[in-house]
Parts: C-alpha cells; structure tokens; sequence
C-alpha cells in the first residue's frame, strides 16, 4: 500500500465524519484522495476513495437509514474501517486488501433490497472517481480501467462536465485544426 | 490501387460518435473520403467487444461491429501494408512504455496512458514510415494535450496534484519532434456539415452537433465551438 500515513489518516477521520454522519465531511476526505490515487494509482488508495465517497451518498440519503438492516450495516462499516485501520498501522498489507474487500461486499450483500441501490451508489462512485482523475491528466482508457469501469460510462460523465477554464487544454488553434480535417478528406 | 491516406479512430471519439447516434453520418464521411478509417484490436476490444458484455451499450456495440463488418472501419492487417498485430503491439508497447515514463513525480513515474491509446499513435508512426498520410481522431483530451503541447499535460499535472512534475528530457524532446495529427469527432462533425452529410438543413445544426459530441466526451471547449459554428 502506498503512502500508508495519508490513508491512515483519511481512515480515521472517515470514521468520526460517518458518526457524526457527516456526508460533507466525506465526500471532502474521499476528494483529498484524488491526487494520490492519480499520481500512485494505488489500487488499495482507489479503493478506499470509492468507498468513502459511496458511504458519503449512502447517509446523506434519509432512506437508506429508515430501511430495515441500516443499524447491522452501519455497525459493520465502522468495524471494517477499524480494521483497515489496524492494518494500515501494523503494515498488514494483504490483511488489509482483504478487509477492504469484506467491508464492500458487507455494504452490497447486506440486503437483497438495499442491494441493488448500494450496487448503484458504488458504480456512481467509481464513475465519478474516475471523472476526478481523469480531470488531473490520466488518459481515459487508464482512468477507466483503474476503477473498473467502462470507457463508455466515463466518456458520458465526463462529457457533461464543463471543462472551461483549464488552460492546459488549448494545444493548437481553432482554425488550423480544421484545416487538418478539411485537407486530410481533400 | 491503394489509398494514400487514413483516419485513425481511437476509441473516444467513435464512443462520441456512437453514443450521440452519429454513426451513419461516420459512414457518409468514408463513402466521401479516399482513404482508410481505421481501427487497431485494442480499439475494437474497447469499443466493440467490451460493450457487448453490457447491456446498456450493446446496441452500440453492435453498430461498431457493422461499420466494421461492411468494411467502414478497418483493421490494419487488411489494407495490405504488411500492418500485423504483432508489429503494431510492439510498437504500442514501446510507446506506452515511453510515455507512461515521461513524467515522474515524487520520484515515480506517472502512468499516464494505456493500451487504446498508445496503439492509435504506434499506428501513426508505421503508416508514416510507409508514407502515408494520416491524422488520428482523438476525443479523450489527456492524449491529445500530450502529443500537441507535452508541456502543458505536465502543467495540468502539477496544478492538479500540487507537486512538481518533472519531465524526461530526452523522451520530451523526442515527442515534440514526432509529426502526429490529431482531429476530434468535433473536426468530423464540421467536415459532415460542410459537405451536407447530415440530411438535415437548420442553421443551428452545426453548434447542435457540436454539443452533441462534447457532451458525450469529445473534450472541446465552449470557446472552440462558439468559433467553429462562427467559422461555420
């Protein structure tokens, strides 16, 4: 795992923000992991940053709470992530590969009601992961399969987002790039 | 008699294509272009065979599969410039591997493209060797930047990531002087109108179009179109 201090240290603020069910507070850590997840693209970073942000949907939605099987669910989240903190801290890398996936699969399997909305929120977040870090400079076909999803998924969700203001991004005229198009199908 | 020149499709800009139901108009394009359209197996993989498997871009898969079928797009091996996979996956690697080296940060590389997109410009590269003639349509704006102004991919990094970045030289200085030409389904989009693909007369279908393509991906600023639809 890379740069276990940062993902230590998002861990056990995930864990406060999710009992005072601060849904702003998460969505802000699971961005904070944008950069690193970019630049590592460290699998166990990507993960922990889908999850946060998928936790982060899930309680600021009041229904979810209400359904049956919420308070069993909401226990097993702050188990899991004491586990991975306890991994991060022990360096127990292939223990905490293993809790990362056991605290998703409890999340997906906890219902068969709650399972296809939960299954939703983490493909939403994954796409919208993988928008972010699109966004910091990672082509899209890599961004793409770093998260698991398709080319297909990210180029619709990243196309609806404005891409103004990022003046890296004008590489060569306007003009001479027509002329390109029009001389090629001369 | 072969044809001397090419379009390269990558997998972004068939998806815009694809997604906005403006696959005809691709076929119109190729019915008026002396050339090849083509694709690499990386590209099909993405665009053809990967949405099989989901239902919710199937049918769009499908449509792929026909243009290629009815010989639309075409794979390299079948134009007859001795273009195998094997030749254009050693290339690709070799590429990718490059580029995925150009920028380190925090002493690690930063693995910045991959498979699709790498054999797009290994493709470039061999039909340049054998003279011909070629531009690729790119709709993902990561290697587009990359290839036109490496410079400011590696701005982009640093903004984004808020730490120094700091290039390969040498491999820098050898991408700047490769001669890749890079369109968008935007570019094809002012082709179609232009010569009348569309089927449709309005005023507003250029700008229509071009948001079209934007919102499904093609990475164009509202700038650019403004000054395309005024360019019209």
């Amino acid at each position: 795992m890379q740069e276990a201090n940062n993902i230590l240290r998002i861990l056990k603020t995930a864990k406060t923000a999710l009992q005072k069910e601060d849904s702003f507070s998460l969505r802000n850590l699971s961005n904070q992991t944008n950069n690193t997840a970019s630049r590592t693209q460290d699998p166990d970073n990507i993960a922990i940053a889908v999850i946060i942000y998928s936790l982060s949907k899930i309680i600021e939605r009041a229904e979810y709470k209400k359904t049956k099987g919420w308070e069993k669910l909401y226990n097993q989240i702050i188990l899991g992530i004491d586990n991975l903190i306890l991994d991060v801290k022990k360096e127990n890398e292939k223990e905490f590969k293993r809790n990362i996936e056991n605290l998703r699969k409890s999340i997906e399997k906890l219902s068969v009601n709650l399972k296809g909305n939960i299954q939703e929120v983490f493909r939403k977040a994954s796409i919208n992961k993988a928008s972010k870090i699109y966004e910091h400079g990672i082509s899209m076909e890599k961004t793409a399969k770093l998260l698991g999803i398709t080319l297909w998924e990210l180029a619709g969700y990243a196309g609806a987002k404005s891409s103004e203001g990022y003046k890296e991004l004008k590489t060569i005229n306007t003009k001479d790039r027509i002329k390109t198009a029009m001389e090629i199908f001369g | 008699m072969k044809p001397k020149k090419a379009i390269l499709f990558d997998a972004s800009s068939l998806i815009s294509l694809a997604m906005n139901g403006l696959l005809p108009v691709l076929e119109k394009l190729k019915q008026s272009f002396n050339g090849w359209f083509l694709i690499t197996n990386e590209v099909k993989f993405e665009i053809i065979e990967k949405p099989m498997k989901i239902r919710r871009f199937k049918l769009e898969g499908l449509m792929i599969q026909q243009l290629l079928d009815r010989g639309v797009l075409q794979m390299p091996g079948e134009i007859g410039l001795n273009l195998d996979d094997k030749i254009i996956s050693k290339r690709t690697q070799d590429i990718m591997k490059d580029i995925n080296n150009l920028f380190i940060a925090k002493g690690k590389e930063v693995n910045i493209i991959d498979l699709g997109e790498s054999s797009c410009l290994a493709l470039s590269e061999l039909l340049a060797e054998k003279k011909v003639s070629n531009v690729m349509a790119i709709d993902e704006r990561t290697t587009r930047v990359l290839i036109e102004k490496p410079e400011n991919l590696q701005d982009l990094l640093e903004r984004k990531m808020h730490i120094n970045v700091k290039p390969n030289r040498e491999f820098l200085d050898t991408l700047k002087r490769k001669q890749y030409k890079i369109i968008r389904s935007a570019e094809l989009m002012y082709v179609a109108y232009k010569k009348q693909l569309f089927g449709i007369s309005d005023p507003r279908l250029l700008g229509a179009a071009l948001w079209a393509v934007r919102f499904k991906g093609c990475s164009i600023s509202d700038q650019e179109i403004k000054e395309i639809v005024k360019i019209g």
